[in-house]
């Protein structure tokens, strides 16, 4: 613990606000660490150029989480690569802006972002294998995180690399600390990205569906770990899911994605108590309840037909060819956010407004 | 009670590692060891447990995909080892399976139609007017229209390629379906559309089910009986409402804890097991659960715990099972 103490202390993830956000002054709440606004995420595809995000607004304050919740093909995960600079080439942002620490990102040269990237804002990703090297021992990539920075020496790498082994309670961390990926169990090389993603305090930690390859008693093992470092490094995190019970497990505030878009937001009780989009709604009611079975007589609520494809979304909601609730003016209009109660929005035509 | 319909009696199997330039066995991975479990006719049991546990090899085992190592697989009281190859090719049109990921069970290069043939012509029934029109109803039978038979199988959604993959094992009117977690790969939205269809199913075509899933919302609301795998070997098992309501197993009762409610009212602030799964080519001596069991003791790890009666239809095999209700 004591050389976490200096690590904080010495580290460049110190939570200092950057001038920027002086300069602005009023008007930002000094703990939002992430605003999106307005994002707009294209992709070069041979039928044209289709919106994976199509103008999501978001915010994420210091020490607390978002969950981005949304099923494949949302755009959630698109989402979190704009974030974090790492589209892949036929992809652009083509609008918005993605202020961190009172910083537009978007645009920043790749040297620039690159700099940023594995200090101030860190990711982890569902395959642990995809952010590790095979060949390496990891203990090694985690010192290596310090040496391509340059925020520590051969030595002290080392040493704060074990030290965040121990922090990310990898048992027989010196043992472990010489072994290769291959010889570590999925949630023990999710540990070893974790310590990856945090050795230098970032404010902001991205991670995309983190546990959906884990069994479930390893996924609470690896929620409870990032709820613990979350308390002592302060950070905001954006965590990107399709699982709603691990949403209601881990989320302080909620986005729910549908086609591109977010469809509602909310505080996470008020989410689940009163969820107000058709979408949301539906996916709540159809996951069986516990006692519920298949002898009650009545089918599960489920919601008909699928997602639309990217490039055959046309105007409107893009959710009403699978809405119970769909009137005739939801193909003419594209609903925007609005709310429905306190800190509490949805997109749809045919709720009101509170 | 009636004969089961399917039946696992002192079942291994058993896998081996080899290596090096003879390929010698190096070791084994005990995938499965001394399961016994019976499916009887109308019934879904289900089998949980976590990856690694031996829940998918024992599906296929018991549908015949692999011979087993040690014991018996029994169809309708007759051993499938001790048959014919003809008379267990004959056996194998009444077990069918329903696999995971239906973007890797349909062949790419095949139009749907031609996939639907399939088991017809491995089973020898000739083709013509009824075998179309069996074709046609068995497409309507999983919420498909006839006209998808021209198309390929990426043009389909992943929800409508698992009703295909469902179409495909319903073909020969089977009596048993294996499903191997045949939601997983669904997206949350078309889950509940897939399953509704597997309840449609089994009440209008009286099937059995032996489902297979580490999703314990989804067992409880579709299985009479659950068996719980734990590193090869069946942990505990009994009706659905006692295992949920009275778990008597520590590890059963963990893996309930640990799956997450979908109330944020009710978070969990500790997670309910700590360390990982051992390797199932190193199970550990004794009880394979007692290097994360919060119970363990001395005994625990020299003495294996039979699986055995602790109340009516509930068995546990845990040496402090009437010690343990939580």
């Amino acid at each position: 613990m004591e050389r976490l103490a200096i690590m904080a202390s010495t580290g460049s993830g110190s939570v200092v606000a950057s001038p920027e956000l002086q300069i602005w002054g009023w008007g930002i709440d000094p703990s939002t660490v992430l605003e999106l606004e307005g994002l707009v995420t294209a992709f070069d595809t041979p039928g044209g150029r289709v919106r994976a995000v199509d103008g999501v607004s978001l915010r994420v304050a210091a020490g607390r989480t978002l969950c981005i919740a949304g099923e494949s093909g949302c755009g959630k995960s698109v989402t979190a690569l704009s974030i974090m600079g790492l589209l892949a080439d036929k992809a652009r942002i083509e609008a918005g802006r993605i202020v961190f620490r009172g910083r537009d990102l978007v645009p920043l040269s790749p040297t620039e972002r690159r700099r940023l990237r594995g200090r101030e804002l860190a990711m982890i990703f569902q395959e642990p294998l995809t952010a590790l090297n095979p060949v390496l021992p990891v203990g090694e990539q985690v010192a290596e995180v310090f040496r391509i920075h340059g925020t520590a020496g051969p030595k002290e790498a080392r040493e704060r690399a074990l030290a965040l082994f121990e922090q990310v309670h990898i048992p027989d961390a010196a043992r472990r600390f010489g072994e290769y990926p291959h010889q570590l169990s999925g949630g023990m090389k999710q540990r070893v990205t974790i310590a990856m993603a945090l050795a230098h305090r970032p404010a902001l930690l991205i991670a995309d569906e983190p546990t959906t390859a884990l069994d479930v008693t390893i996924q609470a093992q690896v929620l409870n770990l990032l709820a613990e470092l979350q308390r002592e490094i302060g950070m905001a995190m954006v965590f990107v899911t399709h699982d709603l019970a691990v949403v209601a497990q881990i989320a302080d505030e909620v986005a729910v994605m549908y086609a591109g878009r977010v469809v509602e937001r909310a505080p996470v009780a008020e989410l689940f108590e009163r969820p107000a989009h058709p979408y949301t709604r539906g996916l709540l009611a159809s996951r069986p309840r516990p006692g519920q079975t298949r002898h009650d007589g009545t089918p599960l609520p489920s919601i008909r037909g699928s997602l639309p494809p990217l490039g055959q979304r046309a105007g409107g909601c893009a959710f009403r060819d699978r809405c119970p609730m769909a009137e005739p003016r939801c193909a003419l209009e594209q609903p925007a956010l609005r709310p429905v109660a306190p800190a509490h929005e949805a997109a749809c035509l045919l709720l009101e407004a509170a | 009670m009636k004969a089961p319909l399917l039946e696992a009696r002192d079942l291994d199997m058993h896998f081996a590692i080899t290596g090096g330039l003879l390929q010698r066995e190096l070791g084994r991975v005990r995938a499965v060891t001394g399961v016994n479990l019976a499916l009887h006719a109308g019934e879904v049991l289900g089998v949980v447990g976590e990856s690694g546990c031996g829940k998918t090899t024992l599906a296929r085992v018991l549908t015949g995909l692999y011979p087993p190592t040690r014991g018996q697989v029994l169809f309708d009281g007759k051993d499938l080892q001790a048959l014919s190859a003809a008379e267990r090719h004959g056996m194998s049109r009444r077990v069918q399976m329903v696999f995971q990921d239906p973007f890797a069970s349909l062949n790419p290069r095949h139009r749907v139609g031609r996939i639907l043939e399939m088991p017809f012509e491995l089973h020898g029934q000739p083709a013509g007017e009824p075998r179309r029109r069996r074709i046609e109803e068995l497409l309507a039978l999983v919420g498909l229209d006839p006209q998808h038979l021209q198309r390929w199988p990426h043009e389909f959604s992943g929800g409508q390629r698992q009703r295909i993959g469902i179409a495909r094992a319903l073909a020969l009117q089977p009596e048993v379906l294996v499903l191997d977690e045949p939601l997983s790969a669904l997206d949350m939205s078309i889950q509940s559309q897939v399953l509704n269809l597997l309840v449609e199913l089994q009440q209008r075509l009286k099937l059995a089910y032996l489902f297979v899933s580490h999703d314990l919302s989804v067992v409880q609301y579709l299985c009479d009986r659950v068996a719980v795998m734990y590193l090869g070997r069946v942990v505990e098992q009994a009706s659905t409402k006692q295992l949920f309501a009275m778990p008597r197993h520590p590890y059963t009762q963990s893996l309930l804890a640990a799956a997450p409610s979908i109330d944020p009212r009710q978070r969990r602030t500790q997670p309910p097991l700590q360390g990982d799964v051992p390797s199932p080519s190193r199970p550990p001596p004794g009880c394979a659960f007692h290097t994360r069991c919060p119970r363990a003791q001395a005994r625990c790890s020299q003495e294996v715990p039979a699986l055995r009666s602790v109340a009516a239809g509930h068995l546990a095999a845990c040496h402090f099972a009437e010690e343990t209700l939580p």
